[in-house]
């Protein structure tokens, strides 16, 4: 019978099997496992938060430090449905693996309260912005940690020092705070003109006001400037526009 | 000091020549040594052509020439001034004795130069491959080292993925489970995750009321001023219902009638209508504003068109179980219910050519658990019994009490008999091999089961139940 790649399947070898893309691209190396095997592992990841929930593969995420603020937020979602679990053993690991996270950030916090990089200010109101939007659940811890990344921003828009990205955050941070007159405000004095992404935040709190005659203005402003759009500004102009 | 290597190398040659024609002055009775076995002249040439190539071979022969011819007879003669002998005598005894020797020694020194050239050829060949290879090495290295990083990273974006295709499908199962507020809770927690919805709601229409029901929501402030009855006539959710139209809150700016309804609610809200049967509304009250695109939209109409099989059965079951009795103990509907299930399903499997499965489970030590750790105590092995065989079922099928205490029965639809069967082995193998404890004493379930599918002579319920009775029986012999 000719040599098929799904022989792993109907004739799985004794020897080691690899339960991650990257142990078996290691034992690939090793000659210890067919190239099949890395290829099947790697093409068949999976979102973490799918049931059955895979502990070990959660477990492997969360080992690596540098997590972005996505997967964290995603993980902090799943270990709060699973520290209900019936299972004590597994609300504990949710219960330590929320903390784990939380702790990641607390320590990311006091080492640059401590620092003297020029631009701590910004980054410490990004890693409070970052725990308000882990704390979906808890609107007084999300609001305090709001308050916080808030107080930051403050502090550079006193010394003069907003940019661009900064002058997002704090659009964002007063949005999430219901005050949509202050972040209106913040934008006109700070954005410059013609630029997209302004018209972007522009159009975010008119239609968090529910003035959706400003959002169409706003967007058919924005049209002009369509090669400058990614896919979400494209989106919204497809919507608004239908173009 | 940096010495170039040709000139060390001639160097090393003339430096040998003259010590070997310096050792010749010990024996000046053999000038150039060529009466005897061994002449340290032309190996040297050899040994020189093997090691530097021909050229220096030759060099060496020449330079060896000179002492013998131009060095050592002078030498000699201050040495040994008796008898004196004249160079040209000299040069002529030598020259007859050294003629064959040295061409015999160009000779060595031609051939072992070419098989040194040879070599050298073969290992500059051999060494210019090595380095290719080893910077291709380097490479791959390279690459391989970028593309465990790129796979890393590939499979970070996919575990972080929440609106994939597959967490729809695993968010869609969920929807099985025949509870309609779980149903409805499942909805809810899809659409979340599809569109970032803040906050959304589920409300049930009433056309005789003329109102809707709020059913069920999510992200709901606690503080808000929450209403849970909306007028049909004056609500965007009541426009939805009445047209079987979704509302998308762009529509405020085309149409007057919309915008005098509109009370702040509504950005999206879609009619949801299982079997073609106005059934309630979906709500998203807040959501962030990247999200509020014609993709969320259609997203959010493929959800519900996936769901709505589902919440149709679980509308259906909650109908049927709303005035019902349930256990206490286990939430579940009785025999009668069961049966009542079973002859609706009946009807539409068999107009729809369909498979459908009764499955009865007997946990046969039940009284000995009731007795040894109390009813309570014996139910919650059932409970957890019925939560490991619905995950099982991927929340597919319906749960009862059967008969007896002790007996449940299970409606598997589009199960056929094979299928039911391996289901059953799944079953004894998931109950058999987990660990049960109760009061931290462990347990041994012995659970029976019997089963039968829609096909053959089985056509009615009581055929089904029979012949799964019987089965069941059968078992405990």
């Amino acid at each position: 019978m000719p040599h098929s790649s799904f022989d792993i399947f109907r004739r799985p070898a004794d020897g080691y099997r690899p339960s991650t893309a990257g142990s078996a691209l290691r034992a690939l190396g090793a000659d210890l496992a067919p190239r099949e095997i890395f290829i099947y592992r790697a093409t068949s990841a999976k979102p973490l938060d799918e049931e059955p929930v895979d502990l070990a593969a959660i477990e492997r995420i969360l080992s690596r430090p540098d997590l972005d603020v996505e997967t964290n937020i995603m993980l902090i979602n799943l270990f709060q449905r699973l520290v209900k679990d019936p299972d004590s053993e597994v609300a504990l690991f949710a219960a330590e693996s929320i903390n784990t996270i939380e702790n990641r950030y607390n320590r990311s916090i006091e080492k640059l309260k401590r620092s003297i990089s020029p631009d701590k200010e910004s980054r410490l109101a990004r890693l409070y912005y970052e725990l308000s939007l882990l704390h979906e659940e808890s609107l007084s811890l999300k609001k305090f940690y709001l308050r916080e990344a808030f107080s930051h921003l403050h502090s550079l828009e006193k010394s003069g020092r907003l940019e661009k990205e900064e002058v997002a955050l704090l659009v964002h941070v007063l949005l999430d705070l219901n005050l949509e007159d202050h972040a209106e405000h913040s934008l006109k004095k700070y954005a410059r003109e013609e630029d997209p992404y302004s018209l972007l935040l522009q159009a975010e709190i008119a239609f968090r006001r529910r003035d959706f005659i400003r959002v169409l203005q706003v967007t058919t402003e924005l049209s002009q400037h369509l090669d400058d759009l990614d896919e979400a500004g494209r989106l919204v102009l497809a919507t608004w526009l239908e173009i | 000091m940096h010495i170039h290597k040709p000139v060390l190398k001639i160097g090393e040659v003339a430096f040998f020549s003259l010590l070997i024609g310096a050792l010749n002055l010990i024996f000046m009775d053999n000038p150039g040594f060529f009466q005897g076995f061994f002449n340290p002249y032309p190996a040297l040439a050899l040994v020189v052509s093997l090691l530097y190539g021909k050229s220096y071979g030759f060099l060496s022969l020449a330079c060896s020439t000179a002492v013998i011819a131009l060095l050592l007879p002078p030498i000699s003669g201050l040495l040994h001034p008796e008898p004196a002998v004249h160079y040209s005598e000299a040069w002529e005894a030598l020259g007859k004795i050294a003629l064959l020797p040295l061409g015999i020694s160009l000779l060595g020194v031609y051939l072992f130069g070419i098989i040194r050239d040879s070599f050298v050829s073969r290992l500059r060949k051999a060494k210019t491959s090595l380095k290719t290879v080893s910077r291709q090495k380097g490479q791959l290295n390279r690459q391989s080292r970028a593309l465990i990083r790129v796979n890393q990273e590939l499979e970070e974006r996919i575990n972080r993925q929440q609106d994939s295709i597959t967490a729809l499908y695993t968010q869609i199962q969920e929807l099985h489970s025949l509870s309609l507020n779980k149903a409805l809770e499942a909805i809810l927690a899809t659409v979340r995750k599809f569109s970032g919805a803040q906050s959304v709601s589920v409300w049930e229409y009433r056309a005789g009321a003329k109102e809707l029901l709020l059913a069920a929501s999510l992200g709901w402030e606690a503080a808000g001023d929450v209403a849970t009855v909306i007028p049909v006539d004056q609500s965007i959710e009541g426009w939805v219902a009445r047209n079987n139209l979704a509302f998308s809150v762009k529509m405020l700016i085309q149409y007057e009638n919309l915008r005098k309804m509109d009370s702040g609610r509504n950005l999206m809200t879609f009619p949801i209508a299982p079997g073609r049967k106005m059934w309630g509304v979906l709500n998203i009250e807040k959501m962030p504003f990247l999200k509020y695109n014609l993709y969320t939209e259609k997203i959010l109409q493929l959800i519900i068109a996936l769901a709505e099989p589902a919440l149709e059965r679980a509308i259906e079951y909650d109908a049927l179980t709303r005035q019902a009795e349930t256990n206490p103990f286990t939430g579940l509907a009785s025999f009668s219910q069961f049966y009542s299930l079973l002859q609706t399903e009946l009807k539409r499997t068999i107009l729809q050519q369909g498979t459908l499965s009764i499955i009865i489970l007997e946990l046969a030590n039940f009284s000995a658990l009731v007795e040894e750790h109390g009813r309570e105590n014996a139910y919650s092995v059932l409970v957890t019994m019925i939560e490991k065989l619905k995950s099982l079922s991927q929340n597919k099928a319906s749960f009862f009490h059967y008969k007896a205490e002790n007996q449940l029965a299970l409606l598997f639809p589009a199960l056929d008999y094979d299928g039911t069967s391996l289901f059953c082995l799944d079953t004894l193998e998931a109950i058999n091999t987990k660990t049960w404890k109760l009061n931290d004493q462990q347990l041994h379930p012995e659970l029976v089961l019997g089963y039968a599918s829609l096909g053959g002579g089985q056509q009615t319920a009581e055929d089904l139940l029979e012949s799964a009775e019987n089965l069941l029986e059968m078992q405990k012999l």
